[in-house]
């Protein structure tokens, strides 16, 4: 098995988790998500972010509003909606339960 | 120096190169495709343009630099190809096999028996090799050994697959009536994205850049039709050029058999050996064949390679069929040049025999046409006749007689063979190969209707003129079949050569006399026609 596929693979379960917990702290637009999520190596390619941002959109768990920029065009700034709060709330807690379960299983506690 | 184009990323203005411009642009609309099924599709590929626009931003400060090529590899290296976005939530079968740009034709060096051509075309048509190999090596013991040729043809044209990704190139996706109608579509996807892209720019791009993309939009249908068009027209260029290739090939080769498809009457080249010398025929063939053999092949080759859509830009073949086809003008132009020196001196051949006779009157009679079986019909070229004998073929043509006055008090003959010849010993010995046969029977001299030459003598415009030498006061009798070979015979009554026959004649002082005398016994009764 690929080492580096795996490891991929498992970057890619937890990336909605990621960018829902970067978000819970302050609105901020996709290169800002990005710059963090790379700087923690949870992504490799940049366009892995958009589909998930939109689905998220779409499934209600985020929203966003156009601010004006210095250097640019306008941006599109994400932030989490109550429904997302939640959301997150559920992952946090499915996180710790995942968390407890790999370390019982490391010091082969059961 | 580059041409460079201004677009527009997601509202902000930037200057590319032509070739940094190609693979942006296939780029996004590899995105475009990969996220055309999905309903937010349009505002996913809007987010990444205006990240790729902020990315370019941070690389051109000043807003002049041009973004290069190197940039756009770069820009694609952060995002990533599409293929690698597959969503999380989303079962793995639904991530996009990566999608490979229709099959081309290679040569496969992997598994070949000579050039690897018919693994190649296995690999095309999706069928295994074997079947193609048997399928050449049944064309050839089926007598179509124009499939050689055409092997030849694929073997020093298609490229062979050197590396990894012309192999894949090589198997890539199946050709079937599936992926045609998928291709298909995609190039519908690619005029509507295009007229979508249209519509939906107009709010930014004004003027000449709206009229651009009305182009761009016109010029996808117009590109979709044109490749359709551009296959049966390949498909039609392939068909000509390989049917008037083996037109060529037979009547150049196997004339003889041949059965009227060919360009060239079928006769011909079965006879041209009989006028020109065999070097400069040879010579003369291999012209041909190749003033006319190199565009057919280039025309088979364009349309396989509109028909294969391989690149094989290699200048080689241009140029090497190019520098054949002007030494196929040459050859032709040396070997014309050749054929006509072989007719440039003329010499003559006189022999002188008297007959010996104790009559005062001669009998002339046209002998019996022992070649009237074997005459070759077709061919009737200046009084020159071919005569095929078991299968050996002889040139015959027909002799001219004149009566003159004898100086002495005898009958005599005299025969010229007159021939022409690359110099005048040639052209002498062309003369002496002549053979005339004649014989004195008491007083019937009888003439063969045919001068002949011998087996394999070729046609240098050989005459022979027989001159009959009458003396004073002697008669002559011409018999009716006799006009045929007699040529201008003075005579004092003046009659012309067709009304001689049959008739008296007495050579007088002032030449030749009708004579009133009845018909001789020589003229039996059935050969009278005229």
């Amino acid at each position: 098995m690929n080492l580096e596929n795996t490891k991929a693979q498992m970057r890619k379960g937890i990336l909605e988790y990621c960018i829902l917990l970067n978000l819970s702290r302050k609105p901020s637009y996709a290169s800002d998500i990005i710059a963090e999520l790379k700087t923690a190596q949870m992504i490799v390619v940049e366009g892995t972010l958009y589909p998930l941002l939109t689905r998220l959109k779409n499934d209600g768990y985020l929203g966003y509003r156009w601010e004006e920029s210095l250097q640019g065009p306008p941006r599109k700034y994400y932030e989490l909606t109550e429904e997302g709060r939640l959301f997150l709330n559920e992952l946090d807690m499915a996180w710790s339960d995942l968390v407890d379960a790999i370390n019982q299983l490391k010091n082969n506690n059961l | 120096m580059k041409k460079t184009f201004t677009i527009n990323i997601s509202g902000t203005v930037f200057h590319i190169d032509d070739d940094a411009y190609e693979k942006l642009n296939y780029y996004i609309l590899q995105i475009n495709r990969h996220f055309g099924n999905e309903a937010d599709a349009k505002e996913i590929v809007e987010d990444i343009e205006s990240r790729i626009s902020e990315l370019f931003q941070e690389r051109v400060k000043d807003g002049k630099e041009v973004i290069t090529i190197a940039q756009v590899e770069e820009i694609i290296q952060i995002m990533g190809m599409p293929e690698a976005f597959a969503d999380t939530n989303e079962p793995e079968v639904k991530a996009k096999i990566p999608r490979a740009r229709g099959r081309k034709l290679y040569r496969d060096p992997d598994d070949r028996v000579l050039g690897g051509v018919c693994s190649g075309l296995g690999a095309f048509f999706n069928l295994d090799p074997i079947i193609i190999r048997l399928i050449f090596v049944l064309l050839v013991f089926l007598g179509a050994g124009s499939s050689i040729i055409i092997y030849l043809i694929l073997w020093i044209v298609v490229p062979k697959a050197a590396n990894t990704a012309q192999r894949l190139e090589m198997k890539g996706e199946e050709v079937n009536i599936t992926n045609i109608s998928k291709t298909i579509k995609e190039e519908i996807q690619d005029v509507k994205e295009n007229y979508e892209n249209f519509r939906t720019n107009k709010s930014y791009i004004r003027g000449r850049e709206r009229l651009d993309d009305a182009g761009n939009v016109a010029m996808s249908v117009i590109g979709a039709i044109l490749k359709i068009f551009v296959v049966i027209f390949g498909i039609v260029l392939v068909a000509i050029g390989i049917f008037s290739i083996i037109a060529l090939v037979t009547s150049l080769f196997v004339s003889g058999e041949f059965i009227g498809v060919s360009p060239f009457s079928n006769h011909l080249p079965h006879y041209f050996d009989l006028f020109v010398t065999n070097g400069t025929l040879t010579w003369f063939w291999i012209g041909l064949g190749l003033t006319i053999g190199i565009p057919l092949i280039m025309l088979a080759y364009l349309g396989t390679k509109l028909i294969f859509r391989f690149k094989s830009n290699n200048p080689a073949i241009g140029l090497s069929s190019l520098g054949l086809w002007v030494i196929g003008i040459i050859l032709l132009v040396f070997a014309s040049v050749r054929g006509v020196s072989e007719f440039k001196s003329v010499s003559t051949s006189t022999k002188q025999e008297p007959l010996i006779t104790k009559s005062d009157t001669l009998y002339l009679k046209l002998g019996n046409d022992e070649f009237s079986d074997y005459l070759d019909s077709n061919i009737d070229f200046d009084g020159l006749r071919i005569a095929s004998v078991n299968g050996k073929q002889f040139l015959l043509n027909k002799p001219r007689v004149n009566i003159v006055k004898s100086e002495t008090n005898d009958f005599s003959l005299v025969i010229k063979s007159k021939a022409r010849g690359y110099d005048l010993d040639k052209a002498q010995s062309n003369a002496r190969e002549i053979t005339y046969k004649y014989s004195l029977q008491d007083s019937l001299l009888t003439f063969q209707p045919w001068f002949m030459l011998p087996e394999k003598s070729k046609w240098h415009k050989q005459e022979v003129e027989i001159l009959l030498k009458v003396p004073e006061n002697k008669t002559i009798y011409l018999n009716n079949e006799m006009v045929t070979i007699i040529h201008d015979i003075e005579n004092t009554s003046n009659m012309w050569d067709g009304d001689m026959g049959g008739k008296y004649w007495t050579m007088k002082p002032d030449g030749l006399e009708l004579a009133q005398r009845k018909t001789a016994i020589v003229e039996t009764p059935k050969k009278i026609k005229k």
